[in-house]
């Protein structure tokens, strides 16, 4: 375990000198406050792969990111490409604001204008129609938090791109996309796409409108999860509820920097909840639902397969789905500490509803979609 | 005259800057989940253990907890209501789901499950149990004195220390632990820079405390650099520091301050001033940190406030010519009693505590010949070449102090959060920035007269 890395997002109160908190308030983030003006550009720019639309989406997206890193100077390629064997780097991701925990990669407003673009080529290759669409979503929910609600350290343009060794349609590579409530961590192993851990977060969780135009990142995620508890009849609610266990955030979050896969996953009898193969087939279709909500942020090429493997009847006879919170509340997304996840045999979802951090009298949601066995393509 | 508005200049842009820098920052500080810190301090007598736990947390763990725990809207009123926990029931919970043991080496050093072990203390000490704002959140805060069950182990170092807790994550399953170690007096480590032992989490196996052995000598070196940084860190002992400073190149006629012409009349002023000042806050430092003298730190800490509104007042309108080296001795022993406090050293053996001492109280010493050192040529120059400056100098920095002061008094007193907070945060820079300044002048006013001047004494 990487305990420095924690250790460095923890607010470590004991013993700090006067002196010393003094200069962490101004960690800050000095650099986060001119992004407001043309952060539009990105939120509303066409992107289109162009010479990039290969045969295959690996083909597409290394040419994306041999095209990117061709646009960067050698100090900013220092910072943007990392080493592939850097297992503890490439772990090194997170839930929270950019200024309390560093990301890896060259920040969008540190970029020129072309960097810019190759970038978000680069993920629209990366990511399905409705992914870009999210990932666009998760970049203006950070922009409202700024200009709307007022909030410092957020933006639409504090989000940084990383790639881990030489990318190319065949070979071993991996592209990380993050910052506040997101983060992408692709494994591209011969030509096969590893889409996990990928956490997605969203405050506001709602609908919200920014420019006149109008986002809701995580609100289809949710909303096709609440509907599979919502089709289960009191009985099975309450056998699905998991019984003397709380969350206050996600179980398996941010990696810190380990190095390795996480080891936290319940196992044996803390793996509770309701079988999918159970339910009617009705209510597993809406299981199959909501897990498409996370597989098909991803092109076909990978998605199919993950669908596949994650829906088949012998998936199902070991998968849970699980919820917990207040439990005479139901299934409420609007009450803090609710918590809803899909524990099958390699696929791990789950969303918690946390207090607001900047629009504190709303809830928010902090959500993973895990393969147990293929985080990181497995090749750590 | 132009040195003093400079400074001040220099300070309204400090200050703006800081206050940009605060607002755009707070809003980064605050996230739900928090994780909970232990801190362990070994001692001679036993292991202290700091606690803070994240109210919000520990209340969706065990809400019987806060019987008047509910939603307000600002942390502020919310506070009381939350302070307000079951004491008994406290108690009770902290003993259930906190657990050390003493191991002895086992066969596998990496499995703490496989070390043979000693229940420590199943009946600790809990003091200090209330529920404070820390980084724009609700924290709950313990000490758990555990003494050790046999005083003959203490001295072995083949034994570890095991930390099992399930606080908080016997239910909130996503809950992390955070455990870190302060002083380790057996192995002659001070708890100024706490390490980093481990994260623990839902059923994670008990956390193993091994600490790497120091010396004497180790331990001497990090207390003088603690007293030296206690000074620097220590913005109230500073600015006492400087206002002595102030006044020692100058005498008090008709209830006014002036040069004073002598210059070894001068020299004479600091060293007397200064080692009043020492003289008083070494005594009390010892008398305090060895556990003759208790004066409650809260008290001491108003005290020290007002020691440096009385020194700037005077600094401005010294209304009576009584000596103020009795003044200075007065004041040093209020300040002897604030270092004490952060020294700590209480609960270890004599010999050690006498060797944290010393080493303490060289440090301080170091710190202030240091800054009379880098400041003192500058003041003669400019109060014996440039009395225009020098007298803007003092009342500027008379103002500067009383006006933190005010801050220290108002925090100290009302126990409410210090309304130049922000101001106090740059203030390393500040200084440095007067300071430089100070320098500038006395360069050019050294540089701006003949090489060697008559002086008249």
């Amino acid at each position: 375990m990487n305990i420095r890395a924690l250790a460095a997002s923890s607010v470590i109160t004991l013993a700090t000198l006067p002196w010393l908190s003094g200069c962490q308030v101004t960690l800050g983030d000095a650099t986060t406050e001119e992004s407001s003006s043309s952060s539009s550009d990105i939120l509303t720019a066409s992107v289109s792969l162009g010479d990039c639309d290969l045969d295959t989406q690996a083909e597409s997206v290394a040419c994306a990111a041999n095209a990117f890193l061709d646009t960067l100077s050698s100090s900013e390629l220092s910072k943007a490409q990392l080493s592939w064997s850097d297992s503890e780097a490439r772990t090194v991701w997170s839930n929270l604001p950019v200024g309390t925990v560093t990301r890896n990669g060259l920040r969008l407003d540190a970029m020129s204008d072309e960097s810019k673009t190759a970038a978000l080529v680069l993920a629209r290759a990366a990511l399905s129609d409705a992914g870009y669409v999210d990932m666009i979503g998760g970049f203006a929910a950070d922009e409202y938090l700024n200009s709307v609600k007022g909030a410092s350290g957020y933006g639409a343009e504090l989000y940084y791109v990383a790639i881990f060794g030489d990318p190319s349609a065949d070979g071993d590579w991996m592209l990380q996309i993050g910052g506040h409530h997101m983060a992408y961590n692709i494994t591209w192993l011969s030509g096969q796409g590893y889409p996990f851990p990928h956490h997605k977060g969203a405050e506001p969780k709602a609908s919200f409108t920014l420019d006149s135009a109008t986002y809701a990142p995580l609100k289809d995620e949710a909303d096709a999860l609440v509907a599979v508890f919502d089709s289960l009849d009191s009985t099975d609610l309450s056998y699905a509820y998991l019984s003397g266990e709380s969350y206050s955030d996600v179980l398996v979050g941010p990696d810190n920097g380990s190095g390795t896969l996480p080891d936290n996953y319940p196992s044996g009898s803390d793996r509770d909840g309701m079988l999918v193969s159970d339910m009617s087939t009705y209510q597993q279709s809406l299981v199959k639902e909501a897990i498409r909500q996370w597989v098909e942020d991803y092109p076909d090429d990978i998605a199919d397969d993950l669908m596949d493997a994650y829906t088949s009847d012998e998936a199902f006879a070991d998968t849970y789905v699980a919820w917990a919170g207040t439990q005479s509340k139901g299934v409420d997304v609007d009450t803090s500490g609710t918590y809803m996840r899909i524990d099958g045999p390699r696929l791990w979802i789950e969303i918690a509803c946390q207090g607001g951090i900047v629009i504190t009298n709303e809830t928010h949601y902090h959500t993973m979609f895990r393969d147990k066995y293929y985080d990181y393509g497995n090749s750590l | 005259m132009a040195t003093a508005s400079n400074a001040r200049y220099l300070n309204w842009v400090w200050c703006s800057l800081c206050c940009w820098l605060l607002l755009a920052s707070t809003s980064v500080l605050a996230h739900p989940a928090d994780n909970s810190l232990i801190q362990i301090d070994i001692r001679d007598s036993g292991l202290r253990v700091h606690v803070q736990l994240p109210v919000e947390q520990l209340y969706m763990a065990e809400p019987a907890l806060f019987p008047k725990g509910q939603a307000f809207d600002s942390i502020d009123e919310a506070l009381p209501a939350w302070s307000d926990f079951d004491q008994a029931a406290m108690i009770s919970y902290l003993k259930k789901h906190l657990h050390l043991f003493m191991a002895a080496d086992g066969p596998d050093p990496l499995n703490p499950s496989a070390l043979p072990r000693v229940r420590l203390a199943a009946q600790p000490q809990i003091n200090n149990m209330s529920v404070v704002v820390s980084n724009n959140s609700l924290q709950f805060k313990a000490l758990l004195d555990v003494p050790f069950p046999d005083p003959g182990i203490r001295n072995s170092r083949a034994w570890r220390w095991l930390v099992d807790t399930s606080l908080i994550n016997h239910r909130v399953r996503n809950h992390k632990t955070l455990i870190t170690l302060g002083s380790d007096a057996l192995h002659g480590r001070d708890g100024s820079d706490p390490g980093v032992l481990g994260i623990v989490g839902y059923q994670s196996a008990p956390l193993v405390i091994t600490s790497d052995p120091g010396s004497s000598l180790t331990l001497l070196t990090t207390l003088i650099k603690q007293g030296v940084m206690h000074i620097l860190a220590g913005f109230d002992h500073l600015l006492f520091l400087i206002c002595l400073l102030l006044a020692a190149p100058l005498r008090i006629r008709q209830k006014r301050w002036e040069i004073e012409p002598d210059r070894r009349q001068a020299l004479w002023n600091l060293l007397t001033l200064v080692s009043a000042f020492s003289l008083g806050h070494t005594l009390t430092l010892a008398l305090a940190s060895l556990g003759f003298v208790s004066v409650s730190s809260h008290t001491v800490e108003i005290a020290v406030a007002g020691s440096l509104l009385i020194s700037a007042g005077y600094l401005l309108w010294p209304l009576s010519c009584h000596r103020i080296t009795v003044v200075a001795t007065l004041f040093g022993l209020v300040h002897g009693l604030a270092f004490a406090s952060e020294l700590g050293n209480d609960g270890f053996a004599l010999p050690r505590q006498l060797l944290m001492l010393g080493g303490f109280a060289i440090g301080i010493e170091l710190a202030q010949v240091g800054i009379c050192l880098l400041v003192m040529p500058c003041l003669l120059e400019l109060a014996r070449h440039r009395a225009g400056i020098y007298h803007r100098l003092r009342q500027g920095g008379a103002v500067f102090t009383l006006t933190l002061a005010s801050g220290w008094a108002i925090e100290r007193t009302f126990n409410v959060s210090n309304p130049l907070q922000l101001l106090q945060d740059q203030l390393p820079l500040i200084l440095l920035g007067i300071y430089l300044l100070v320098l500038a002048s006395s360069l050019a006013s050294l540089a701006s007269r003949p090489a060697s001047q008559p002086t008249v004494s």
